[in-house]
């Protein structure tokens, strides 16, 4: 399973040319009844911000999404997989909660190796249901089978809940 | 001197620096000096005022220092085996013959192409006339692309015009745009093997070994051309071998590697960049470094930054030149001609210069865009494509061109795509999440509700002209109209100025205007009150600023208010971006900017430098209607006042809503004054006086000592008490202890 493809309306088509296209550095793996997020990056910061969107790519199109508002955010953690459990966490948490918000991108600004933190900022908008596709609804990241490589190329492996 | 020079700056640049009073690196300047100098691509967002320009124009004097130093000394860069003569001796890829996103691992072998949508090919620094020729290219992805062989006319696009000859990972040969079945797919692992037999006018091709076939007969009139190898990819990476390694499957029939070729049949590549890089080493007119400016103001002072920067570095000095536009082109080609290292300027005038080849840009290996996300929300997006395109990724000493980004804030997607563009693994030095306001400065609200305070029927004639908006609509009060609140808006606006500068006694002070026509009335005003340019040190002097007064007015009148000779710089938002005047202490905002940025931006102007600074804000409570100019001349000669959706070039301006948005950008509330615009002192900072330092040591506290003394002195009561209270529980008869 490499993309999802979700039915576009016109609309949708319009706005997804209207900006250039995402460089996706990710990949949706088959795992019973979950979905196994796996991304990758040219640093590791990089690969949490495909992560990221990986995981917003799972709910709608992201590329039908406008980068009209933005959203930041700081998350920290014990060791290096809490901190990228937390980060996907603090993410869902901007879409789940008020402000319902939508990345189209995410940029890592800060990823402190040492005490564990990251600051994030996301450029996207409110999710729509008219405006955006519908995927899946992620309702927890898990820490099931997480992996963060560095040795050859930064590789992210996460089980989301879905 | 040590801050500076322990991030390696050079003594002659921290001394200046140190005679210039900044005795430690600002955050930023911390953050990004190491890191340019270090060689790498810097995007910086910091607030104003936040010594952005010393952190880029600090390193970027020093590497051009230093490139010239190497230059003088006659040595070469250390990677010019990469570059130059050097890649044209040996059967490589070459890194002047290739598309803009096409990359060439070191060995000139590895090529990789990382765009999505287009193709981007490249060709051989070498080809060959005569003889049977043959090279094996095996991919390490399973992006797409075709391999083959092309002369040297032919588009880098391979097999889309009558010069090349391609076969791509579909199992389509193609040529001229012609697109036939031929042999089998290939992807990654697979190693194809390129076969060119000139003296029979065959191409043919393997994989893995296995002979695909004829697949074209060269017609004849490319029959005696030099052939290249070439290929072309869409997000893939291969790898050439012409025989430097062994073949991992050998060719038979007599085709011999390509490495092998005999001297008398190689033909070299024309496009060898080297011929036009060493002639451009004493080129006077090819700068070292780009620093490209949103506004003229802007490019002058960051100018003088850098001249101030330089004043001791000499032998050789740096010769920097500023280039904009309102002024003759003249001086600026004749400086241009006797030489330049550091060229700063605004894009019209540069884009003009380039363009007539005036400025060459094969020496530039420093690109400072300031301000981009204001360089791009003018719509200069295209302009800095072409630039960068124009300069070499590598220069001629080897080094690869370094882009530094400047932005207020990070909010803008467009500077992040940007960034993913033209820059090259970017740090991202973002020292402030949020736009915030400096601590140093104090903002506040003065609401002005037409319908609470009714001064403006009382005045007459007696007022600020306003901006005839309104000249058509009958806004005599009692007509309650919204047109009538709106006009009241315009007028007491006007008042609470006045009254603002009265209140605080205000001896310097910035006033934004929205628009050029507000800003003249306000300068009318001023002079109607008895002030104005003319009357030096008068209450109300002032100058005006903005984009239909001359460049040399504009000029003229910022230095005047520098000097203090005027109290009041009345603007519009041109000279909110960037511009350093020093220690003012006041900003008057007569309308709330449209872009939630700017207000940050506007307020930025006081406390700089650790001075303290108040902005007060005037904040419609009604909706006023205000200009919006869409028409083609910008509002000149326009007095069309219909709303913009009726076609006409005015709009309801709602600064309630500007004012909640405001808050929400910067995540706090903002206090509201009474229209007296009395500031009440704030318990902890205690009196203040703007445009000061703020007390240090014992005063910043002295507010908080007298509000804690009581308490204090409470417990220390209360403390005495409870021991006294042990004590004499001591000697009471019948205890536990008596230790005592």
């Amino acid at each position: 399973m490499e993309d999802r493809e979700l039915d576009l309306t016109e609309e949708q088509k319009a706005v997804k040319a209207k900006y250039p296209a995402i460089n996706k550095k990710f990949e949706y793996l088959d795992h019973t009844a979950d979905v196994q997020l796996h991304s990758w990056g040219d640093t590791l910061e990089e690969a949490f911000e495909q992560c990221a969107m990986a995981m917003f790519g799972y709910m709608t199109d992201i590329e039908t999404v406008e980068p009209i508002d933005t959203v930041q955010t700081e998350s920290e953690g014990e060791d290096m997989l809490s901190l990228l459990f937390h980060f996907l966490d603090d993410w869902l948490f901007k879409f789940s909660a008020d402000q319902f918000f939508i990345p189209r991108e995410i940029k890592v600004l800060q990823l402190d190796r040492v005490n564990f933190k990251i600051r994030s900022i996301g450029w996207g908008e409110e999710f729509n249901l008219a405006k955006h596709p519908q995927g899946t609804e992620v309702k927890a990241i898990t820490y099931s089978a997480m992996q963060i490589h560095e040795d050859i190329k930064p590789e992210i492996f996460v089980i989301l809940d879905i | 001197m040590a801050a500076f020079s322990e991030m390696g700056v050079m003594p002659e640049i921290a001394q200046a620096v140190e005679e210039m009073d900044w005795l430690l690196p600002t955050d930023i300047q911390a953050e990004s000096i190491p890191l340019i100098l270090g060689g790498g691509d810097v995007l910086m967002a910091a607030e104003t005022g936040s010594g952005k320009t010393g952190a880029f124009s600090i390193p970027v004097i020093q590497i051009v220092y230093e490139t010239l130093k190497d230059q003088q000394e006659g040595k070469k860069g250390k990677a010019t085996v990469t570059t130059g003569g050097a890649v044209f001796n040996k059967w490589q890829m070459n890194p002047y013959d290739r598309g803009s996103a096409f990359a060439i691992g070191a060995d000139g072998l590895c090529c990789q192409s990382r765009e999505v949508k287009e193709w981007h090919g490249c060709r051989s620094t070498k080809g060959v006339s005569k003889g049977k020729y043959y090279y094996e290219v095996s991919c390490h992805d399973q992006g797409l692309c075709r391999v083959g062989w092309s002369t040297a006319q032919a588009a880098l696009d391979l097999g889309t015009d009558k010069f090349g000859f391609g076969f791509g990972g579909t199992g389509k040969k193609s040529h001229n745009k012609q697109f036939d079945s031929y042999g089998e797919e290939f992807t990654m692992h697979d190693t194809i093997g390129c076969f060119l037999d000139s003296d029979k006018g065959h191409v043919k091709y393997s994989k893995n070994g296995k002979d695909l076939g004829l697949a074209f007969e060269i017609p004849q009139h490319l029959k005696n051309q030099a052939f290249f190898a070439a290929c072309v990819l869409k997000n893939a990476e291969l790898k050439f071998n012409f025989g430097g390694e062994d073949f991992k499957h050998p060719p038979k029939d007599g085709y011999i590697a390509l490495d092998k070729a005999a001297d008398a049949h190689v033909v070299k590549s024309k496009q060898t960049g080297s011929a036009q890089v060493s002639q451009a080493k004493n080129l006077p007119n090819a700068p070292k470094a780009l620093i490209i400016e949103p506004s003229r103001e802007l490019a002058e002072q960051t100018l003088n930054n850098v001249k101030q920067f330089k004043k001791y570095v000499d032998n050789p000095k740096i010769r920097e030149l500023l280039i904009i536009g309102g002024v003759a082109a003249k001086e600026q080609l004749a400086v241009l001609e006797s030489g330049v290292d550091i060229v700063v300027g605004t894009p019209g005038r540069i884009d003009d210069l380039i363009s007539t080849g005036k400025i060459n840009l094969s020496q530039v290996r420093f690109l400072v865009l300031d301000e981009a996300d204001g360089l791009l929300t003018a719509g200069y997006t295209d302009f800095i494509t072409r630039v960068h395109n124009q300069i070499p990724q590598i220069t001629s000493d080897g080094k690869r061109l370094q882009v530094i980004v400047c932005s207020a804030t990070l909010h803008s997607f467009d500077v992040k795509k940007l960034s993913e563009k033209i820059m090259h693994f970017p740090t991202w030095v973002d020292l402030k999440g949020e736009d915030s306001v400096p601590e140093t400065v104090h903002h506040v609200v003065v609401p002005v509700n037409p319908k609470t305070d009714r001064l403006w029927e009382r005045l007459g004639k007696n007022h600020i002209r306003t901006d005839e908006v309104h000249a058509k609509d009958h806004t005599r009060p009692g007509a309650n109209t919204p047109e009538m609140f709106s006009e009241a808006i315009k007028i007491l606006k006007g008042e609470y100025t006045v009254r603002a500068i009265k209140e605080h006694k205000m001896d310097q002070a910035i006033i934004f205007c929205r628009t050029k026509i507000d800003c003249d009335n306000m300068e009318q005003y001023f002079i109607q009150q008895g002030g104005g340019p003319d009357k030096k040190g008068h209450q109300f002097s002032c100058v005006c600023l903005h984009g239909d007064r001359k460049p040399n007015e504009r000029k003229y009148n910022l230095e005047r208010f520098k000097k203090q000779e005027v109290r009041f710089l009345i603007c519009t938002d041109v000279a909110a971006r960037g511009i350093d005047i020093r220690g003012v202490p006041y900003v008057i905002n007569v309308t709330l900017p449209d872009e939630k940025q700017n207000y940050v931006h506007r307020i930025g102007r006081v406390g700089r430098a650790e001075r303290m600074g108040l902005a007060i804000s005037l904040v419609a409570s009604e909706k006023e209607k205000v200009w919006y100019h869409v028409c083609p001349n910008r509002g000149r000669g326009c007095y069309n006042t219909r709303l913009k959706e009726e076609g006409g070039c005015t709009i309801w301006y709602n600064e309630n809503q500007l004012l909640a948005e405001i808050e929400d950008h910067l995540n706090c509330t903002i206090s509201q004054v009474e229209t007296d615009v009395k500031v009440p002192l704030d318990e902890f900072d205690g009196k203040v006086t703007y445009g000061q330092r703020r007390a240090t040591g014992g005063g910043l506290y002295k507010g908080h000592v007298d509000v804690l003394a009581p308490t204090v002195q409470e417990l220390a009561a209360l403390e005495k008490e409870a021991q006294t209270s042990f004590l004499h529980l001591g000697y009471l008869p019948n205890q536990l202890f008596r230790t005592f």
